[in-house]
């Protein structure tokens, strides 16, 4: 428990009055440019940088922590409330994040992910600091075949987000991995689908896709419904506040949440969106389950709580996480974090191996300020949770043209660019016609997000091994994977059998086509 | 009742009105041009923030404040296709005199393997900056202690020995390529694992997917050294580094004597007065204390060249990646 | 007490094999209210998404044969991806007509999603509000083009007191210029308005 004591000597010399103040801006700061798709955390961090090298490291490092979270939450907010995921890693959000809002139910959904991100950040932090020499000895054995491995098994544990019937979930992500395939392919240099613009050689910036596929295409089905469409000015606010049932069920999310963040963040690699999938999947088959074995009714598809706080926590804590390899091997996972790097190189912080023994004080004044860093982020966010419910309360025309102008403004901030703007408007229409003819999107931002790492690990592994395929099964940890990947999908066909014999035996089936059309 | 309703209309407008010329005041603010230490300065970073290019724009940006040579000094960056996008920005800036591109060895690299309508030539060279030496690493535990180890083995196996480094066509790749042609390998055969930056070949590396990495010093940085994870067999600077204990590769017998570079160019069509001065800019920023900070923090050498001895160094750079891209089939 | 939303967005939905009976939603309308995400489809846009897929694994196939790879590129080359999402696709594609053949001799047409609950009106004003902003963005400038589109989409939800949505869009403009460009030093294109001032 030598590492909790030199924690607390960390929080002792970082909880000043001045210090607090760093930290408030850094998530205020971070909350407001995670709002924004396209601007995460990293282009805070950076705009940040110069500002920090006149003040002390103490000072610095909390500003970063409260942007990094800060920034992983605001994320969230727009998740819920517009359908617009502001970064890959709160896609998994979404799902039932925004059904909530639709059903009137956001400032519960917006409580439990900030409540969520709080309760992971919290014990990120705390296993980072008491476990990262094993976390680091333990990611190192990850080759590309064990991240190949990793990749299917998050895409077999979202295939439970594909609802309704199979094969449109399947073209759905087909069409996500397709769009995948556009740019630059990383394995040989090869441009592959450019049609000749330069723009296109880096492929579609996963903004525009969420971007156009979520948010404009979703303003778009709604003009198309018109009075069909449900009106969101019109549903219940309803409590503002977590009741005793919504924190019954967000707590168990929140922990399981937090266990994959902190076991799968510290991989080198497989970046927070990873988890935040597997757990948004878990979730939704325990949820099936509970209905199966004891009749409570499961949520999922309609707003259920759980799909919430536990991508959430995921989310949090594997950005946590990320302090592991970052600390230990001077590796950063992120954009961000690479630029927290060059922070840390600046104040003598030399990360490597050897850190926790060498500069002792300094890291765990950095523990300490992510700590803090988390407690600013529940103390900011938590009492704004039902006032940013109250933007879904606005005139219907003035709520869609304002996602309208900041879906735009969005993508034109990657890269200031014009083309840019074109490709969302293509996507946008994309967007619109998988809609209306009822073909999920959700499975199609899987594709994108997944398809390309799984590609390059699946070619890398067998570049490493010289064509040979056995590196693809060759460790405990791929194996153990595959198994794993094998029991997700047996399960659900083995319940589907059983209850379509049950059916079979109740009524004649006469209509199962319409489940393939 | 009614009186409120005009109140509340009235307040409603009052706050438009002040967003609105707020706004106008920014879009003043942003578009003026200035003069003498208030002239706009804009830095186009070919890079997403976290690159290389990047950081050099940001500490320029931050050394003009500090030490009072510009105030008004914008950062945009531009990423996208090894920094051709940014380089197509340039030179569709032709005429204006008051922006610098962030350049280096990897754009050239870029504008041979992307097929970029521009090329280095439609635009105007300033000066260098800064460089980067570039080494090559194995894991503590290999087998290779020099080059001749790994020159040994690599001839028999070049299929098949895993070797890493940075994105394919980049800096990395070119470094691995000349490297391998100065044992006799011929570098389109080498089985280079392309990962996305330092940081995944070190994991690379350690891992033991890849037997051999090829990249910036300060990417391995701390973990080269006795009883680091990492041994570096050879650096690429044409002397040994001062205070850093690995022979270059020249040193060793083999003919190789490259830099990751970072250097400043500007848009074509400016008058000889107007190059003049951005040159000078540049010069009287890399002789101050500030900037001196930054290359210790970076860890970057300080290889400043004007503008006439970095046009001569930018040809013969294009000559020699043309022909190793050539070489490496891409 | 939580309200459940009603209204055909979230229809509550049974594992997936449970909506093999198509359940018509118990909406107000006939037709307005089907979901088009579980309805069968009907009609010509039955062929639509077929076709869709169709197009893009043609697209993914040609991209896989005609990639140029180095000579000596590690296999798998960069075509062989591309080659199996294209198979995959048109693979899918044959699945949903045929599946759009059966469903519709079995006479499922009937809570079939025809699209007539489309109104093409205001998506074509949206849209052409978009493509306007993306044309302008550069020549008017940020604050201009960004009031344009909003007051465009505000018209297009039915906001009709113009001068009300004017001043609206122009101050929603103007905060997001203040915010991110003087705020946090995004640059955002001044157009026009850079001459004049």
């Amino acid at each position: 428990m030598e590492a909790l004591s030199l924690l607390m000597d960390g929080l002792a010399a970082a909880l000043t009055p001045q210090n607090l103040v760093w930290a408030f801006l850094g998530v205020l700061l971070g909350t407001a440019v995670g709002v924004l798709p396209g601007m995460g955390s990293a282009m805070a961090v950076a705009l940040l940088l110069p500002v920090t090298f006149r003040l002390d490291p103490t000072a610095a490092l909390i500003l970063f922590a409260g942007v990094y979270y800060g920034g992983m939450f605001g994320g969230a907010t727009t998740s819920i409330l517009l359908n617009t995921p502001g970064q890959a890693s709160s896609i998994a959000t979404t799902y039932e994040g925004h059904k909530m809002a639709l059903a009137g139910r956001a400032a519960q959904a917006l409580g439990t992910a900030v409540i969520g991100s709080f309760v992971a950040s919290l014990i990120g932090t705390l296993v980072v600091a008491l476990f990262a020499p094993f976390m680091v000895s333990v990611a190192l054995n990850f080759g590309p075949g064990e991240y190949f491995a990793l990749t299917v098994f998050s895409f077999v544990a979202v295939a439970a987000v594909v609802s309704g019937s199979v094969l449109r979930g399947l073209a759905s992500l087909l069409i996500g991995l397709a769009v995948g395939l556009i740019g630059i392919d990383s394995q040989s240099g090869t441009p592959r689908f450019d049609f000749g613009s330069a723009t296109m050689l880096d492929g579609i910036d996963i903004v525009i896709v969420t971007v156009g596929l979520l948010a404009l295409g979703e303003v778009l089905y709604v003009a198309a419904r018109g009075r069909s469409a449900p009106d969101l000015a019109t549903t219940s606010a309803g409590r503002p506040w977590l009741s005793r049932g919504d924190w019954a069920r967000s707590w168990r999310p929140w922990l399981r949440g937090t266990a994959l963040g902190s076991v799968f963040g510290p991989i080198p690699g497989s970046g927070a969106e990873v988890p935040t999938f597997l757990s948004l999947g878990l979730e939704r088959r325990l949820s099936a389950r509970r209905e199966r074995r004891r009749g409570v009714r499961d949520e999922f598809g309609e707003g259920a709580i759980e799909g919430v706080a536990g991508p959430e926590a995921a989310n949090n804590s594997s950005a946590a996480g990320t302090m592991v390899p970052l600390l230990g091997l001077g590796l950063p996972t992120s954009a961000t974090a690479a630029i927290m790097l060059a922070a840390f190189q600046q104040y003598g912080l030399q990360p490597g191996p050897v850190l926790f023994e060498r500069d002792a004080e300094l890291v765990w004044t950095l523990l300490a300020s992510l700590l803090i860093g988390s407690v600013m982020l529940l103390v900011i966010n938590l009492p704004f949770a039902p006032l940013w419910a109250k933007l879904l309360r606005l005139p219907k025309p003035y709520l869609y043209a304002g996602i309208t102008l900041f879906s735009v403004l969005a993508v034109y901030a990657i890269n200031t660019s014009v083309v840019h703007l074109v490709m969302l408007l293509a996507v946008t229409l994309l967007g619109l016609m998988m809609r209306a003819f009822g073909v999920p999107v959700a499975p199609a931002l899987i594709g994108v997000v997944l398809g390309p790492i799984a590609e390059t690990e699946f070619r890398r592994a067998l570049a490493a091994s010289s064509g040979d395929p056995s590196i693809l099964v060759g460790s405990g940890i791929s194996i153990g994977l595959y198994v794993l990947v094998l029991v997700a999908a047996a399960v659900p066909v083995v319940t589907a059998l059983r209850r379509r014999r049950k059916a079979r035996a109740s009524a004649p089936a006469e209509r199962e086509t319409s489940d393939l059309g | 009742m009614r009186d409120r309703g005009v109140l509340i209309r009235l307040a409603g407008g009052l706050c438009a009105l002040l967003l609105v010329g707020t706004a106008l005041f920014d879009v003043r603010q942003s578009a003026a041009s200035g003069t003498g230490q208030q002239e706009k300065l804009l830095l186009i970073a070919p890079a997403a923030p976290g690159g290389g290019w990047d950081a050099l724009a940001r500490e320029m940006q931050n050394g003009l404040r500090e030490e009072d040579l510009r105030f008004n000094v914008e950062v945009r960056n531009a990423e996208g296709a090894g920094g051709t996008i940014g380089l197509a920005q340039t030179v569709n800036r032709a005429g204006q005199a008051n922006v610098l591109t962030m350049t280096g060895m990897g754009m050239v690299g870029a504008v041979e393997t992307t097929g970029s309508p521009y090329t280095m030539a439609d635009a105007t060279p300033v000066a260098q900056v800064a460089s980067e030496y570039l080494a090559v690493v194995v894991p503590a535990d290999s087998p290779y202690r020099t080059l001749d180890d790994l020159a040994g083995d690599w001839r028999e196996k070049v299929g098949t020995l895993p070797v890493s480094g940075g994105s394919m066509g980049g800096v990395d790749q070119i470094f691995a390529a000349r490297v391998a042609r100065s044992m006799d390998i011929a570098p389109g055969e080498i089985n280079y694992l392309p990962y996305s930056g330092g940081g995944e070949v070190l994991t690379s590396l350690l891992s033991g997917t890849s037997d051999v990495g090829f990249g910036s010093l300060s990417d391995f940085g701390d973990q080269i050294g006795e009883d680091a994870p990492l041994r570096a067999l050879a650096v690429s600077s044409p002397e040994r580094l001062e205070g850093v204990d690995i022979p270059t590769i020249v040193e060793q017998g083999y003919g190789v004597e490259m830099s990751n570079w970072r250097g400043v160019i500007a848009p074509p069509g400016l008058t000889g007065k107007e190059v003049e001065r951005l040159e000078e800019l540049v010069a009287t920023l890399v002789a101050t204390d500030s900037w001196a900070g930054t290359l210790e923090r970076y860890r970057w050498t300080d290889t400043h060249q004007g503008r006439e001895e970095f046009v001569g160094f930018l040809d013969e750079e294009i000559t020699m990646t043309r022909e190793t891209i050539e070489e490496l089939g891409l | 007490m939580m309200s459940r939303s009603e209204g055909p967005v979230s229809v509550p939905e049974e594992a997936p094999e449970a909506r093999e009976d198509t359940r018509v939603p118990d909406g107000p309308g006939t037709t307005a209210a089907v979901d088009p995400e579980s309805a069968p489809w009907s009609g010509p846009a039955r062929w639509v998404v077929p076709a869709l897929l169709a197009v893009v694994g043609a697209v993914a196939l040609w991209g896989a044969f005609t990639v140029e790879a180095p000579p000596n590129a590690t296999r798998p080359g960069p075509g062989a991806f591309p080659g199996a999402v294209g198979a995959l696709l048109l693979v899918v594609a044959a699945c949903l007509a045929v599946a759009g053949l059966r469903g519709s001799r079995t006479g499922d047409g009937t809570a079939g999603n025809t699209l007539s609950w489309f109104g093409a009106r205001p998506v074509l004003v949206v849209m052409a509000g978009l493509v306007v902003h993306v044309a302008l963005l550069e020549v008017l400038g940020w604050l201009l083009a960004g009031a344009l589109l909003f007051w465009v989409v505000a018209y297009a939800f039915g906001a009709r007191a113009h001068l009300r949505d004017a001043v609206v869009a122009l101050s929603m403009s103007a905060a997001v210029q203040v915010g991110f460009s003087l705020g946090l030093g995004l640059s955002l294109p001044g157009g026009l308005l850079e001459l004049v001032l």
